[in-house]
């Protein structure tokens, strides 16, 4: 049975250990590229607020 | 040339010079690990007969291994400088680390698993080594959960260092458990780690790819870190002046 | 010096005293989690006697992780703690005797009340005394090192499972060598003396960082 499964069966266990890291070192930056463009988003958001908030006391 | 490190100790000089050292780094790990599996799939093929082709996994397996055992080391020592000096990068440094030194552990144990069944026939085996992995992995999510479960930054930072010194200090001993659970004998049931009887081909393979791997880890750091300084200093001018804001 | 210490350590069981049913709730987590696994597993003598070191093990390290919750929260939360922080003993020497107390209402009797868990498994009267001389021996480790957790987690929601998440994997070492001695006295002709050897070494570096280490970890939760 060993044997059996030994025989040029290796293929499917190597890809998949390669496509397992590969597939995290993928997400991970990519999770991190998301989370880069939602803070910066929010931080012009909140931006945007503060200046409006201004102009209207100036107004 | 003389360098002043200290003004990369503060977040406002740091930032810049991460966001230009980011793109280098990617650029690196690409060329590294592609240079690295290249060398591993087709310079190996008089060593590797049809028999031992599963020893491919292993540049992969030991590179995230070898990175995840060096990245606890880095996160310790961030958070020690942070505790001695209280330099707020530090901290910052020491929790970016955590979670690529937690995805490192994470790739270690997967193809270890994956390299157990082809070599030893079994997913999981609870030998010491596969099983300091477990604990390693076990302690990265406890100094993350610990980390995300305090609001007060100040606190979070200092706690989770503290916490971080005191793994290093019991690693060792946990170590020592795991490869001698009796200590009437101790015997390792475990084969040796060594390097020298590894060809040589396999061996450049390997540590090429760790090295591209120890880049990646840089460039998913500093990448972290950098999302890590604007969410704590978004209040501050230089934040809002920065062009991502402006343009 | 000292007389702070006798004074916080009396205190503590004193207070302890006045609210009983929680030591009798940790014994009882302790009896309960030890008389699931042969209806889990299986009633078989022989199989019994092979998990009993392990499962009383777990027993104990899940009730005295249980128990911490309670070491430091009272205190933190009526300001106690704080006043503690700032008096003129030295933080460790408190933080040593609070340990100490905990470990006289949570440690000991489970130590005491192992026997019982020798006749639910049919230990040998030979294992059941090296089961209670390890847990003697281990137990105090598991409050040290609780404690270090616990003070790192005052104040927080959910401390409780974080606590365990935390201090669980630290507690290995104690697992590893106070399951293998009781494992071991179940052999003829092996010695259990290394284990009790690793275990009082493991408990005088305990006593000798953990407060210090606790102390610290106070100073970062209440500053």
């Amino acid at each position: 049975m060993n044997e059996f499964f030994h025989m040029g069966g290796f293929g499917a266990y190597i890809w998949s250990a390669m496509g397992v890291a590969a597939l995290l070192m993928v997400l991970e930056p990519m999770t991190l590229m998301y989370r880069r463009r939602a803070v910066i988003a929010q931080i012009k958001r909140t931006k945007r607020l503060e200046e409006r908030r201004t102009n209207n006391q100036k107004n | 040339m003389k360098i002043n490190w200290f003004k990369y100790s503060a977040p406002m000089n740091f930032y810049p010079l991460a966001g230009k050292l980011i793109p280098i780094f990617w650029i690196a790990a690409i060329l590294f690990i592609t240079l690295g599996l290249y060398w591993g799939f087709f310079k190996t093929a008089d060593v590797l007969s049809d028999q031992k082709q599963y020893y491919r996994i292993i540049y992969v397996h030991v590179a995230s291994a070898w990175m995840a055992m060096w990245l606890y080391a880095v996160m310790v020592a961030w958070a020690m400088i942070g505790l001695v000096f209280n330099t707020r990068l530090s901290f910052m440094m020491a929790s970016a680390t955590a979670i690529t030194g937690t995805v490192m552990t994470v790739i270690a144990l997967a193809t270890g698993a994956i390299w157990g069944k082809t070599s030893w026939g079994t997913w999981w085996d609870w030998d010491p080594k596969l099983t300091s992995f477990l604990i390693l992995l076990f302690v990265y999510i406890g100094y993350i959960a610990l980390q995300s479960a305090i609001d007060d930054v100040r606190r979070s930072d200092k706690a989770s260092a503290l916490l971080a010194l005191v793994g290093l200090a019991l690693v060792p001993i946990i170590y020592y458990a795991v490869n001698c659970p009796d200590p009437n004998e101790c015997a390792s049931l475990h084969q040796e780690s060594s390097l020298e009887r590894v060809e040589s081909n396999i061996l450049i393979a390997m540590f090429v790819t760790t090295f591209g791997f120890w880049m990646y880890s840089f460039a998913t750091i500093l990448m972290r870190v950098r999302i890590i300084i604007l969410e704590r200093e978004r209040k501050t001018s230089w934040v809002s002046k920065l062009k991502e804001f402006n343009g | 010096m000292f007389s702070a210490f006798l004074l916080i350590l009396k205190r503590d069981l004193l207070l302890a005293m006045r609210r009983r049913s929680e030591i009798f709730t940790v014994l009882f987590f302790f009896i309960v989690v030890i008389s699931l696994f042969p209806l889990g597993i299986s009633t078989e003598d022989q199989l019994l006697k092979q998990i009993a070191p392990g499962v009383v093990w777990v027993a104990a390290l899940l009730a005295s992780t249980l128990a911490l919750d309670r070491l430091f929260s009272d205190d933190y939360e009526d300001g106690t703690l704080e006043q503690m922080t700032l008096a003129p003993v030295s933080l460790p020497i408190v933080v040593l005797a609070k340990i100490i107390a905990h470990w006289l209402l949570t440690g000991l009797p489970l130590v005491l009340i192992s026997p019982l868990v020798g006749l639910f498994y049919h230990l040998p009267f030979e294992s059941i005394k090296v089961m209670m001389l390890v847990l003697l021996l281990g137990t105090p480790v598991l409050s040290m090192l609780g404690a270090i957790a616990a003070a790192l987690t005052l104040g927080l929601r959910g401390g409780g499972v974080l606590v365990s998440l935390l201090v669980l994997p630290l507690y290995i070492p104690v697992l590893v060598y106070g399951a293998g001695a009781i494992s071991t006295s179940m052999v003829e002709g092996l010695s259990i003396q290394p284990y009790v050897l690793l275990l009082s070494a493991f408990m005088l570096l305990a006593i000798i960082f953990s407060p210090w280490a606790t102390a610290a970890a106070i100073k970062i939760s209440i500053e």
